[in-house]
C-alpha cells in the first residue's frame, strides 16, 4: 500500500512513467484481493469449525426431557445440513475454495457428533479410539470428494489422536496399524497440494502437521524393545532434515519448513538426552547385549527409516558435494555408530557430547559463511544447550562447569560483534 | 465433464456410509429394546465425563460375580457368554458363563471376565465379568447428584438402585436406571425440589 502512495511522487520526478504506474498499480491491487480471498476463506474455515464444535457441545448436553426418537432425528439435523452444504459447494459454486473447506470442515464435525449422539441416546458403550476409528474412517472420503485440504489437516490430527490414544493408552492391548494406513490414504491429497498449490498456506500446514504426527506415533511401534526406537527417531529426525533440505523446501521462508525444523529440534533433543551419562551405563550392562534389540516391530521400523534416510543422504550429498554438506545431514549415521559402541563401552557418552559440540560449531561456521545471523546463533544455542546440561551433570566439577560457560558467554558475544562488524564494513 | 461423471457417485457413497454407520447403531439397539427381555440389575455408580458424549455415571451392577470350578481354564480379558436368570426379588443373576451361546438359554449377554480370583486350597474361582452396557448417559446438571443420591441410597437399605437392560441374542441396551421404581432422572428433580422445601 505505501508503494502506491510513492506513485505520485515517482511519477512527477519522471522515474517511471504512466504505463509502468498504471502496472504497478494494477498488481498491488491483484495481491490485496488475492489476500482478501484467502481471509474470506480463512474466517469461513474458523466460522465452520466453531460452529461445528458449538453443535457438539450442544447436544452432548444431552436432552432427556425429549422422547428417545426426537432425539434420534436431531442427532441426524446436523449430518443433514452439512451434507446439503457440501452438496451446495460441489455441484454449484465448484471453484469457491471458501464454500468446499467449509462444508467439508462442518461435515467432519457433523459426521463425528452423529455418531457421539447415537451413542449417548443408547447408552452405548465402546472405547474412545474405537469412536474415534469409525468417524475418521467415515470422513476419509471428505478430502478427495470435495478436494478439502482442512479436512486432510483434521484428519490427520484425528489419526494421530487415534494412534496415542490406542498405541499409548491401551498399550499393550491395542496396535495402531490402521494409523499407517490412514496415513497412506490421506498422502495422494498431500502429494497434490503439493504438485498443483506450491505456495498454498495450506501445504505449508501439511509441511508442519505430518512430521508432528509421525513424531508422535512413531513410540507407538514399541512392544518389547522400545529403547531400539531411540534410534529409530534419530533416523526419522534424520530423514526429516533430508527432506527439508530438498531444493523445493529450501526456496522458501525458514518458518514454512516444517521437516527441516523439527528433523533439527528432534536430532539436537536426542543427543542432549543421551550427553548424559546415566543412560549408557545401563545400555553396556544389559545381559543380551545388542542381540535382544535385533528382534520384534523396533528393529523392522527402524531399518527402514535409516534406509530411507540414507538414501536421502547419498542424494544430498550428490547435489551439494562435500563442501557443502549440512552439518545436521549426517548426524544419525553418527548416532547409529554411538549407539552401537554403546553396547561394548561407556565411551560413547563422550562420543555424542563430541557430536553435539561438532554439530554447534559447524553450525556456527555455516552462519558465518552464509553471513546469516540466525543459523550462527543457533550453533551458538545448541553448544549454550550442551554448556547447561553439562552444568546440571553431577560428574563435571564446579571449575570445569564455570570455564565452560564463560567459553560459551564469550563465544556468543565474540561471534556476533565479529559478523556485525564485518557487515557494517561491507556497506560502507 | 469426466471428474462430474465420478463425483456425483462418489458423493452419494460418501452420503450413504456416513448415515449407514449411525443407522445400524440404531436398528441393532432398537431391536434390542423392543423385542428383548427387560432384566433389572442392581447397581452401584460413579460419576465421569466424557467430552465427546457428554456427562455419563458408570454402572456397577451387583451381578457381576460368578463361581466355578477353579479347572476351568477362564482367562482374563476372555470373551464370555453369560446366562441370566432372575433371584427371588426379580434382580438379574448369573446362571452360567459359557464360551460359546448358549442353546437352551434364550437370555444371554455377551461380556468380557474382568478378573479371576482362587483362593488357596480352594477348588473354586470366582470370576469377575466387565459387562457392555455400564455408561449410563444423564443431563450434565443431573449427573453428578445421581452419583450422589445413589451413593446416599447404599446406606439405606429401603433404597434400591437398578439398571433395566434389554437382552437379545447376546445383545444388551440400557432402558432406564431406577432409584426404588422411580427413572434416576425424576428421582433427582424430586430429591433437589425436597432439599430446596427443607432448605
Amino acid at each position: 500500500m505505501s508503494m502506491l502512495k510513492e506513485l505520485p511522487k515517482l511519477l512527477e520526478a519522471g522515474i517511471i512513467t504512466d504505463a509502468v504506474a498504471a502496472d504497478i498499480e494494477h498488481y498491488y491491487r491483484q495481491q490485496k484481493k488475492s489476500n482478501s480471498n484467502r481471509l474470506f476463506v480463512a474466517f469461513g474455515i474458523l466460522g465452520a469449525i466453531l460452529v461445528g464444535l458449538g453443535v457438539i457441545l450442544i447436544l452432548a448436553h444431552n436432552w432427556d426431557t425429549l422422547p428417545r426418537i426426537t432425539k434420534t432425528v436431531i442427532a441426524f439435523l446436523p449430518l443433514l445440513v452439512s451434507q446439503g452444504v457440501c452438496a451446495w459447494a460441489l455441484f454449484k459454486k465448484p471453484d469457491s475454495t471458501t464454500w468446499r473447506e467449509s462444508g467439508a470442515a462442518l461435515l467432519f464435525f457433523a459426521v463425528g457428533s452423529a455418531i457421539a449422539l447415537v451413542s449417548q441416546i443408547y447408552n452405548i458403550d465402546g472405547e474412545l479410539y474405537e469412536f474415534l476409528f469409525g468417524w475418521l474412517l467415515l470422513c476419509w472420503p471428505i478430502i478427495y470428494v470435495l478436494r478439502s485440504s482442512i479436512a486432510s489437516l483434521l484428519f490427520l490430527s484425528g489419526i494421530t489422536y487415534y494412534a496415542a490414544e490406542s498405541g499409548y493408552w491401551n498399550f499393550p492391548n491395542i496396535e495402531p496399524y490402521w494409523y499407517w494406513i490412514f496415513l497412506a490414504l490421506m498422502l495422494p491429497h498431500y502429494y497434490s497440494l503439493f504438485k498443483n498449490q506450491p505456495k498454498s498456506n495450506f501445504l505449508i500446514f501439511h509441511n508442519w502437521m505430518i512430521p508432528l504426527s509421525l513424531t508422535v506415533t512413531l513410540g507407538t511401534v514399541a512392544l518389547d524393545n522400545g529403547d531400539l526406537l531411540f534410534w529409530g527417531y534419530m533416523s526419522l529426525f534424520g530423514l526429516f532434515y533430508l527432506i527439508g533440505e530438498k531444493p523445493f523446501f529450501t526456496d522458501q521462508k525458514a518458518r514454512n519448513n516444517g521437516f527441516r525444523f523439527i528433523g533439527a529440534i528432534g536430532s539436537i533433543c536426542i543427543l542432549l538426552f543421551f550427553s548424559f551419562e546415566f543412560y549408557w551405563s545401563e545400555l553396556s550392562e544389559l545381559d543380551g547385549g545388542i542381540k535382544q534389540f535385533l528382534s520384534g516391530p523396533e528393529v523392522i521400523v527402524t531399518g527402514v527409516l535409516t534406509i530411507v534416510a540414507l538414501v536421502l543422504l547419498a542424494q544430498h550429498y550428490n547435489e551439494r558435494g562435500d563442501g557443502r554438506i549440512k552439518p545436521f545431514a549426517p548426524v544419525f549415521v553418527l548416532f547409529f555408530i554411538t549407539f552401537v559402541i554403546g553396547f561394548f563401552h561407556p565411551i560413547a557418552v563422550v562420543l555424542t557430547n563430541l557430536i553435539l559440540l561438532g554439530l554447534g560449531v559447524s553450525t556456527i561456521f555455516q552462519g558465518i559463511k552464509e553471513d546469516h545471523l540466525g543459523i550462527l546463533n543457533f550453533g551458538l544455542l545448541i553448544i549454550a544447550a550442551l554448556a547447561i546440561c553439562r552444568f546440571f551433570d553431577e560428574q563435571l566439577s564446579f571449575v570445569l562447569k564455570g570455564i565452560l560457560f564463560l567459553l560459551v558467554g564469550i563465544g556468543f558475544f565474540a561471534t556476533n560483534y565479529s559478523m556485525l562488524k564485518n557487515r557494517v564494513h561491507h556497506e560502507a | 465433464m469426466k471428474r462430474k461423471s465420478i463425483l456425483i457417485p462418489a458423493f452419494l457413497m460418501m452420503i450413504l456410509a456416513q448415515w449407514l454407520l449411525p443407522g445400524k447403531m440404531i436398528w441393532d439397539n432398537e431391536q434390542v429394546l423392543r423385542t428383548g427381555t427387560a432384566y433389572k440389575f442392581k447397581i452401584q455408580p460413579i460419576d465421569p465425563y466424557d467430552p465427546f458424549r457428554g456427562k455419563y455415571i458408570v454402572l456397577d451392577f451387583e451381578a457381576n460375580r460368578f463361581v466355578t470350578p477353579s479347572d476351568q481354564n477362564w482367562n482374563r480379558r476372555d470373551a464370555v457368554h453369560v446366562h441370566l436368570g432372575t433371584d427371588d426379588q426379580g434382580f438379574a443373576k448369573i446362571l452360567d458363563l459359557s464360551i460359546d451361546p448358549p442353546s437352551a438359554n434364550p437370555d444371554y449377554v455377551q461380556a468380557e471376565i474382568a478378573r479371576i480370583r482362587t483362593r488357596i486350597n480352594s477348588d473354586s474361582s470366582t470370576i469377575r465379568i466387565n459387562y457392555p452396557f455400564h455408561t449410563f448417559y444423564m443431563e450434565e446438571s443431573k449427573a453428578y447428584d445421581a452419583e450422589v443420591y445413589t451413593r446416599r441410597g447404599r446406606l439405606d437399605s429401603n433404597q434400591v438402585a437398578y439398571a433395566l437392560v434389554n437382552v437379545l441374542d447376546g445383545k444388551a441396551v440400557i432402558q432406564d436406571v431406577f432409584i426404588n421404581d422411580t427413572p434416576i432422572r425424576e428421582f433427582v428433580l424430586e430429591e433437589k425440589k425436597n432439599e430446596a422445601s427443607d432448605f
